[in-house]
């Protein structure tokens, strides 16, 4: 009899505080049953914390060791390359300086905007590029003094001079639709095949040369007659959430890229510099 | 002093069950310890203890995990009432009976687990698991856990023989 009324009550109060748990606030009441577990139970977070901790420090060890291997070989690679480029005549792309920047806000929805935690204070200006690792992202269009906004290659009025790996053909690919860029062939004699990588020519002077901007993707002849290629960006917006905002050096690039001793300069035409051959 | 060896046994599997992951679990395979005590309590134990202490302890149980409270404490309140009931037909000492009881109890609590708390995007290999699987695995852990007891206590009764012979 006694067991029964004891169920009996046990399984009603049950039921009310089910029935209560969204009618009231049951915080205290899960406090007070929490806490006599609750210093058993931070002991084993603690525990377990600890051998998640010493599990990552031997991953980071043996990450820190495989990386700094292939840096050296790394190393090895860029002096000979540096050796093969002085003795080639050609200028190093790589000398760029850049600032690592962290994405911290921007249009999520159509990735036309992004904005970055680096402003004025740490020398961004506007029209510095912006890339990563695979590739453009876009360039610097507002600064503030601890913030910047990047006009990504999803802005409607984004635009890029584009080249391929040889440099022989320089076009400008501009926004067409759904993440890819367009670029029209005014002298319908480039033949560019798809998986193509076309770089940035760095005429701008906004981008600096040899960065990769997008693919071949598909190309065709538009109404008018023109030839086309859509090219898929290299960089993937959507993943990305470190930029690097490049430097701008002083007559970049002109001096690096543009002058040439049978060139002589005219003047400055919006953001163009007119040089005339003198032969 | 038996309260206080069962209430420490007892606080032993809630901490075992409440740890994230559960202690003797194996990825998605879950022993349920506090059903494999729930069971040999009901059938060895008075009634009143029982329902007190598993009532307390399936409302930290509900506390911890952030379910709805009272919900763990109804699910052992009925258990306990359905063991008590089946207890009267069946020889307790009998370790095949126990282990069907267990079985039973840990089956119809992992249906009740997974009606109650398995995420809608859950794959049917992982609620194949959480019902079969689980049910199984902690019907084994307790037979291997009693046939370890068993073999221990005929040792150590073979041990007293042979001293009180000496």
């Amino acid at each position: 009899m006694k067991k029964n009324s004891v169920f009996s009550l046990l399984l009603l109060f049950s039921l009310i505080l089910i029935v209560l748990n969204d009618l009231i606030d049951m915080r205290l009441l899960r406090e007070i049953c929490i806490y006599p577990v609750r210093p058993f139970q931070n002991a084993s977070d603690f525990i377990s914390d600890v051998l998640s901790a010493q599990k990552f420090s031997s991953e980071i060890l043996s990450s820190y060791t495989e990386n700094s291997l292939k840096y050296r070989s790394n190393e090895a690679y860029m002096t000979e390359n540096a050796e093969l480029r002085k003795m080639l005549g050609l200028l190093s792309r790589g000398s760029f300086e850049m600032t690592a920047a962290e994405v911290s806000g921007g249009d999520f929805s159509g990735y036309t905007k992004l904005l970055v935690n680096k402003g004025k204070a740490d020398g961004v200006e506007i029209q510095m590029a912006v890339v990563f690792l695979n590739g453009i992202v876009g360039k610097i269009t507002d600064a503030g003094e601890h913030y910047s906004e990047v006009q990504t290659m999803r802005d409607i009025n984004f635009k890029i001079g584009v080249t391929d790996k040889e440099r022989k053909n320089f076009l400008i690919a501009q926004y067409y639709r759904s993440g890819l860029l367009i670029t029209y062939d005014m002298s319908r004699n480039i033949e560019f095949h798809t998986g193509d990588t076309l770089y940035s020519s760095g005429i701008g002077g906004v981008f600096p040369p040899g960065v990769p901007v997008g693919t071949v993707k598909d190309s065709g002849n538009s109404k008018d007659g023109e030839k086309y290629f859509l090219l898929l960006p290299c960089e993937n917006l959507t993943a990305v959430r470190f930029v690097f905002i490049v430097q701008k050096k002083p007559d970049f690039p002109v001096k690096e890229y543009m002058v040439r001793k049978d060139m002589k300069k005219l003047g400055i035409i919006g953001w163009y510099t007119v040089f005339r051959r003198e032969k | 002093m038996k309260y206080a060896v069962r209430l420490f046994l007892l606080a032993a599997a809630l901490y075992f069950t409440i740890v994230n992951p559960p202690i003797f679990s194996i990825r998605a395979l879950r022993c349920d310890l506090m059903i494999v005590l729930l069971c040999i309590y009901t059938l060895y134990f008075e009634s009143e203890f029982v329902y007190l202490s598993f009532f307390a302890a399936g409302l930290t149980i509900d506390a911890s995990g952030g379910g709805i409270l009272g919900l763990h404490s109804l699910f052992y309140m009925l258990t306990i009432f359905a063991v008590e009931r089946v207890k009267k037909y069946i020889y307790r000492e009998n370790v095949n009976f126990q282990i069907i009881i267990i079985l039973l109890s840990s089956f119809i609590y992992r249906v009740f687990d997974t009606a109650f708390y398995f995420r809608q995007n859950s794959s049917a290999g992982a609620v194949l698991v959480n019902i079969i699987l689980s049910p199984l695995y902690t019907a084994f852990i307790f037979a291997v856990v009693r046939i370890l007891m068993s073999e221990a206590s005929r040792m150590r009764r073979k041990n007293e023989a042979s001293k009180q012979s000496v």
